[in-house]
């Protein structure tokens, strides 16, 4: 992954003339002074001085993954994104993540006529983040796998941004899992996170959707720097 | 009773009652009589009379007109009734007079009218008359309280003139109490005199009259003239069976006292109404919409004071009421919303005393605000009937008036009572007073919103249900885990609109131990999703402003919480809401490898931490309404406590707990097979107490505790513990427990099926029973191809579930280097000193470590010193070693006499014959020794032969100290030799030299004596002194020495040869015993003046001081001793310094005396003798444990013997 340097305003102002740097410096100043003092007084926040929210882009290289087999528990082992980004949505703001178009389930809607297309009775095995993944629930890889009950076979399929960039058949033993009746998007799943106050501080890193075995339930599997978090999909 | 006693009762009852009901109508008004108008004359032969109207007439007044005439034509005349007014009676030409007509005689007239005064009159009234000779008129005018009069009149006629007037009235009127009679007497003739009637009064049967008064006396000229008499009098009780009659006394000319009389009974007649009202008790404040039969009233009142009525009162006689038309004048909408109107009544006004509250009639409806109840009522006067509303606060639709609207019911006009009897109805309107209530329209019942229960529709067992205390709702962070709550109920109103439905006037509540509004965000995830008048929908989403957890704070709910407020006002109850604990997902170990998940091992304290601070023995449970602490709280997985999994009644170790976090440890205690279960909180400090099942499962993952032995090398039977190995609940067995799925790896090596070993009679810690792979137990080899070193053990389950990993060290099996490398004889004890001397056959011996299970032996590689070691070994140990092994010894034999060696070892594998590496012995350089080149450091040498006799052996003089020339005295001998390596020592000697010996040993053996009776001592210089010896005798001896290797060496050396030696002829020697006196003490302290110094002086000495023998030295001393009552008194003697020697005396007693005397032995003195150089000697005596003491006495005896 690769990540942008934040955006830099004032870089282009090293060549000109020094009066100009006077001015442009002291026009910086008077503005800083302003905000400054207008954040103080809460002129934008009720009163809060905010720190502006640095515009940061993320960009994540991704290497496809062709897959030959598809063992189920993947999921549970999370592709944790080397770039954390805050959980708390207000604390994410200026962060975008190239290509993060997509929530799980939207990228499920994009996946799922591939795997229809490979086999009519294509069930989801697992999806999980490839990329780095934002408080709203969008990544900008996101891997499926599928399985087939009648195929006695699996498909996987890389969605980037919103196309399928890689398909393809796999072995596996796994034959998927009827779909919750509440499926609960990833960008609800995260915010079950951000409104308690251990996670104010987190950083989200990874996530899945994966089918526990135990419980025979969907979960949500959400990597963030306290730890792997996981929650039921009814 | 006979029946003629019950006949008589009855008609007492009868006639009782009766008497009752005719008192119950007897009008019981007051008349008030209050002035007459002034009299008035018509003229002679007018046609008019104009009375004056009596002064101050009011509405209601009763104005009585009384008109006396003498007719123009006799018996004629007549009287126009007044228009307004009423007659009475009258009667004419009355007196008996007969057609007589003229003045002062002559019948006349009498007319009376009367009439309800308007309130209005004045002045005079114009009555017009006709065959009128002269007339007089009078208006009277009483009043009463209602302004209801009842009129009657009787006449007659007096035809007799003489003093006494009496006029016996035609008729009874009907007079009784209270009534009033007004009356008159006309006459045709003038008064005489200004009162010429007198003592007037009135009698009646069963009447009492009161007193009469007169009113005035016409008295006219004009004409033919006329006169009279006016009276009144109160009927003050009885009722009249008869017709009254009037009598007065006539005075002055009585002859034409005579005319007629009227008699008028004026009665109060009181008009029936139904008379409308309220009562003072005020209105009940609220009334909760939807409760059907709900009063106006306070339905605890006592009295009109309290109890909201109309009432209704009929001011005489009786009527039926037959309906009453009751209309809402409030701000609800009671033709949409109310119903069920109904009326009770009673007359007492008193709700609370059980008394005979009578429904009124039909129930009614509301129609344009109001609803008639129709029945059938008798109401009688002296009564006042209550009437009590009752209604729905709802409508039959049913609809149901808004919370904050409000209530008021009203009689709104006299014909909304309506009566069966057409008594007036008056009092109308009547409004129930007022109710003070919290309403904006404060004087109206207020109407409260009322839930009636909720649904909680995203958990339904937390649904409301009457008492309830399992209901209520968790609240959730984000959509997807808040609760939605329909609430029913009655009058929230209509929606406020998103965005407006958290105000002060609109808004749902959960009060607990805090109140917390339910927050409308207006956005779509608002949590008060829904309005109307019957049903609200909230959420439970702590993503919404205002909603967070920490906005609860500590509000849990409890048993009356959940409250709507509509139109300002708030429910009149809470209904149960429980704010219940919600984990909403679990944290666990981030470790690499460590599937993310409710996945955890059983906690070990032992473990490390991973990277997020939990072990994979903890979880972290997330969610919202824990409590603020754990008391009170706890939490169970798999059903399990710290203790217990059967009856759990606490909680597994908690390492923190807040309200939305809780870090626990899976406890230990859960057993190995189970494998998942629920996680299960209740909520901690400050809360109800309240739990929650987490919706997902808890698993527990393989742990290994220990491996067993923790090191080993390939087929070694490793017994590895732990819990939780089988994680589909089957534990895998033969061909199956080296699967992908299911395998155990020492480090990256996988054990094969058959490396598995069940367990009974098992080897190692593996001779339990069962099979190999348990829930808690592996019992398995080391692989093969395991790689020395670290090569932890991995337990795989179930594919997906994998263990911890615990250190197992495949160890090598090249055996250690030996250690503590040491040389010995070939007794394989006598060690040999680094380059000492050994025998030809030497054991060298090492230690061997065995940390693995191989056997070994120890090689050595012996070497002459000038030859390096060429790694071929000399010997090697006998049998296998196992283990450790300390001092294994290495026979080494035919080593070269005088030849020096250097040595070094290893330990071989006689397995695998690998090697350790050579380690040197002795001084050579460190290592294998192979770098000695060709050594000079010797580590022995070896010795087979016997020392050599240097010198001697030699029989001398005793007190020679070489093998000088001396020789042996009378009685001693000295034998003495040297030899040329360290050896022992032992004579031999005998009066002859053994013979027929086979050797030097043999001869020795055969000597008689020995001295000493073993060899003793070591060196070169060897010496003994014989004894006792018989005086010029010849002796055979000879000498012996051993060497430290045993070699031994006899001297002479050939069987049956001896040295000689000859005593000298027998010398003289003289005994004697002399005694010393030592300075005694000079204190009685116990710091005693001691050392003494003393001298010896032996005359017989020679200057060489060896002709004197002592044979006995007693140093004779005495003192005296004071004990402390503490312990023993010691006594200790030393002399010259050799040592002190102690003697122990009772302790006699404090401060008592004891007196001891020691004889104290002592070896030798230094002793003077003539020509000698002088010496002394010293005596040191301490006393201890004494308080005071002291030495008396001390002397020195001695015996010795000399030789002159």
């Amino acid at each position: 992954m690769q990540i942008s340097e934040p955006k830099n305003i004032t870089s282009s102002v090293g060549g000109k003339s020094r009066s100009l740097k006077i001015f442009v410096a002291g026009g910086v100043l008077f503005v800083a002074v302003f905000f400054g003092a207008a954040f103080y007084l809460g002129w934008f926040s009720g009163g809060e001085p905010e720190k502006e929210p640095k515009e940061r882009i993320i960009r994540d290289t991704v290497e496809i993954p062709h897959l030959t087999a598809i063992r189920g528990d993947e999921a549970l082992y999370l592709a944790h994104s080397p770039n954390p980004i805050p959980i708390v949505p207000a604390k994410a703001q200026g962060i975008t993540v190239e290509g993060a178009e997509q929530t799980i389930r939207g990228a499920y809607d994009i996946a799922v006529p591939k795997a229809k297309q490979w086999s009519a009775d294509a069930k989801l095995i697992f999806i999980k983040s490839l990329g780095s993944i934002g408080p709203d629930g969008k990544s900008s890889h996101w891997e499926f796998t599928f399985g087939s009950k009648e195929k006695k076979k699996g498909f996987f399929a890389i969605v980037r941004g919103s196309v399928v960039v890689s398909e393809g058949e796999a072995n596996t033993e796994k034959y998927g899992y009827d779909l919750p009746k509440n499926w609960y998007d990833s960008p609800d799943a995260i915010a079950s996170l951000f409104g308690l106050p251990q996670f104010a501080s987190s950083m989200i890193t990874a996530m899945s959707f994966h089918y526990n075995q135990d419980d025979k339930k969907w979960n949500y599997a959400i990597g963030t720097s306290r730890g792997n978090v996981s929650m039921v999909v009814k | 009773m006979n029946v003629v006693k019950r006949k008589i009762f009855v008609l007492c009852v009868a006639v009782l009652v009766i008497l009752a009901f005719s008192v119950s109508h007897e009008a019981m008004a007051a008349i008030t009589y209050n002035s007459a108008g002034a009299l008035a004359y018509s003229a002679s032969g007018g046609t008019s009379v104009a009375p004056a109207y009596p002064a101050s007439i009011a509405a209601g007044d009763l104005l009585v007109l009384v008109i006396g005439m003498k007719p123009s034509t006799a018996n004629g005349g007549s009287v126009t009734t007044p228009g307004g007014w009423t007659p009475i009676t009258s009667l004419t030409g009355a007196g008996g007079y007969g057609v007589t007509l003229g003045a002062d005689t002559g019948n006349t007239n009498v007319f009376t009218f009367y009439k309800v005064a308007a309130g209005t009159e004045s002045g005079s009234l114009t009555v017009t008359i006709a065959t009128n000779g002269v007339s007089w008129g009078q208006i009277y005018r009483l009043s009463n309280a209602t302004g209801s009069w009842d009129i009657a009149g009787a006449t007659g006629s007096d035809i007799v003139g003489n003093t006494t007037v009496s006029i016996a009235m035609g008729t009874n009127p009907g007079v009784t109490a209270g009534d009033y009679i007004l009356g008159a007497m006309v006459i045709p003739t003038d008064v005489t005199t200004p009162a010429q009637f007198s003592v007037e009064a009135l009698t009646q049967t069963g009447i009492t009259f009161g007193a009469v008064t007169e009113t005035s006396e016409p008295d006219s000229t004009t004409g033919n003239d006329i006169g009279g008499v006016t009276y009144r009098a109160a009927v003050s009780s009885g009722t009249a069976s008869a017709a009254p009659t009037f009598t007065a006394t006539a005075g002055g000319t009585v002859t034409n006292v005579r005319g007629p009389g009227v008699f008028i009974r004026v009665r109060e007649t009181i008009v029936p109404t139904v008379t409308v009202s309220k009562t003072a008790g005020a209105k009940i404040t609220t009334r909760n919409s939807g409760d059907t039969s709900q009063y106006a009233h306070d339905t605890t009142c006592t009295g009109a004071s309290t109890c909201a009525a109309f009432t209704l009162s009929i001011n005489t006689g009786s009527d039926t009421v037959t309906s009453v038309k009751v209309t809402e004048t409030g701000t609800v909408n009671a033709s949409n919303d109310l119903s069920n109107l109904t009326l009770y009544y009673d007359t007492d006004g008193n709700w609370a005393d059980a008394g005979a509250e009578t429904q009124y009639g039909t129930v009614a409806s509301f129609t344009s605000e109001a609803a008639t109840v129709s029945g059938s009522l008798a109401v009688s006067s002296g009564n006042t009937y209550y009437f009590y509303v009752r209604f729905d606060v709802k409508s039959g639709t049913p609809t149901y008036p808004a919370g904050g609207t409000g209530i008021d019911f009203q009689i709104a006009a006299n014909g909304d009572v309506t009566v069966s009897g057409g008594t007036g109805i008056s009092g109308a309107p009547q409004t129930l007073t007022a109710a003070g209530s919290t309403c904006a329209t404060t004087a109206q019942i207020c109407v409260k919103p009322q839930v009636t229960g909720y649904t909680n529709s995203t958990e339904g067992g937390l649904t409301y249900s009457g008492g309830c205390s399992g209901c209520g709702a968790r609240i959730g962070p984000g959509s997807a885990f808040r609760h939605a709550i329909v609430i029913d109920g009655y009058g929230f109103g209509s929606d406020p609109g998103l965005g407006s439905r958290d105000t002060a006037t609109n808004k749902v509540e959960i009060a607990g131990g805090a109140t917390t509004m339910l927050a409308d965000d207006g956005s779509g995830n608002t949590n008060v999703s829904a309005w109307s008048n019957t049903q609200i929908t909230i959420r439970t989403d702590t993503n919404i402003t205002g909603n967070a957890d920490t906005d609860f704070g500590a509000n849990f709910g409890d048993s009356a919480a959940l409250r709507v407020t509509a139109g300002s006002q708030a429910v009149a109850s809470d209904l149960p809401f429980y704010i219940f604990p919600q984990v909403t997902s679990i944290t666990n170990c981030n470790s690499g490898g460590f599937p993310a998940g409710a996945f955890a091992r059983e906690y070990n304290a032992g473990d490390a931490a991973c990277p997020n601070g939990l072990t994979d023995g903890q979880i972290e449970l997330n969610g919202t309404r824990f409590g603020s602490g754990s008391s009170g709280g706890w939490v169970q997985l798999l059903g399990c406590d710290v203790t217990t999994c059967t009856t759990p009644s606490g909680s597994v170790t908690i390492d923190s707990w807040s309200n939305t976090l809780v870090r626990v440890r899976v406890p230990t205690i859960i057993g190995d097979s189970n494998y998942t279960g629920n996680i299960e909180i209740q909520q901690g400090a400050g809360s109800n107490n309240k739990r929650h099942i987490y919706s997902g499962t808890l698993r527990v993952l393989p742990r290994i505790i220990s491996n067993t032995p923790a090191n080993g090398i390939v087929g070694d039977t490793i017994q590895i513990l732990g819990d939780h190995f089988c994680q589909t609940g089957t534990c895998p067995v033969s061909p199956n427990r080296s699967s992908s799925a299911d395998n155990v790896k020492f480090g990256s090596t996988q054990a094969l099926d058959a490396d598995f070993l069940a367990q009974t009679g098992g080897p190692g810690a593996c001779n339990g029973s069962g099979a190999a792979w348990n829930h808690g137990e592996i019992c398995v080899k080391v692989p093969s191809g395991t790689p020395t070193g670290s090569q932890p053990t991995l337990v795989t389950s179930n594919t997906t579930y994998t263990s911890n990993t615990i250190v197992f060290t495949r160890d090598s099996t090249v055996p250690s280097s030996p250690a503590s490398l040491a040389q010995y004889l070939d007794d394989g004890v006598t060690s040999i000193s680094i380059g000492g001397a050994g025998t030809s056959t030497v054991e060298l011996a090492a230690n061997i470590t065995g940390s693995v299970s191989v056997p070994t032996k120890l090689n050595v590689e012996v070497k002459v010193i000038g030859t390096a070691f060429d790694g071929i070994v000399t010997a090697t140990s006998t049998s296998n070693c196992t283990g450790t092994c300390n001092n294994t010894q290495v026979t080494v034999s035919g080593l070269s006499n005088a030849s020096s060696y250097h040595w070094r070892a290893r330990v071989i594998n006689t397995n695998t014959y690998e090697t350790s590496a050579w380690v040197a012995f002795g001084a050579n350089p460190a290592g294998d020794g192979s770098t000695d080149g060709s050594p000079a450091n010797i580590d022995l040498t070896v010795d087979t032969v016997g020392p050599s006799f240097t010198t001697g052996p030699c029989a001398v003089s005793p007190t020679a100290s070489s093998c000088d020339a001396s020789s042996p005295t009378d009685i001693q001998a000295q034998v003495r030799w040297v030899t040329d390596e360290s050896a022992n020592e032992q004579i031999a000697w005998g009066t002859s030299c053994p013979t027929g010996q086979a050797s030097a040993s043999a001869t020795f053996t055969a000597l008689a004596n020995k001295q000493p009776a073993s060899p003793t001592g070591s060196g070169t210089t060897h010496a003994q002194v014989i004894s006792g010896l018989t005086a010029a005798t010849t002796y055979y001896y000879m000498a012996r020495s051993v060497d430290a290797l045993s070699n031994v060496s006899y001297y002479p050396s050939s069987a049956n040869s001896c040295n000689t030696f000859t005593t000298v002829a027998a010398t003289t020697r003289i005994m004697k015993t002399s005694e010393f006196f030592i300075q005694q003490a000079t204190t009685t302290s116990q710091a005693q003046a001691f050392p003494k110094t003393f001298d010896i002086f032996l005359a017989e000495s020679n200057t060489s001081r060896d002709n004197v023998t002592f044979d006995s030295i007693i140093l004779d001393i005495s003192g005296t001793a004071r004990g402390d009552g503490s312990g023993d008194i010691t006594i200790a003697a030393n002399v010259n310094g050799t040592g002190a020697v102690s003697y122990t005396l009772s302790d006699p007693g404090s401060d008592k005396s004891v007196n001891w005397h020691i004889a104290h032995p002592v070896s030798s003195l230094n002793y003077d003798c003539p020509s000698c150089s002088d010496t002394s000697n010293t005596l040191d005596v301490t006393v201890t444990g004494a308080t005071a003491g002291t030495v008396t006495r001390a002397k020195a005896i001695i015996t010795y013997h000399y030789t002159p």
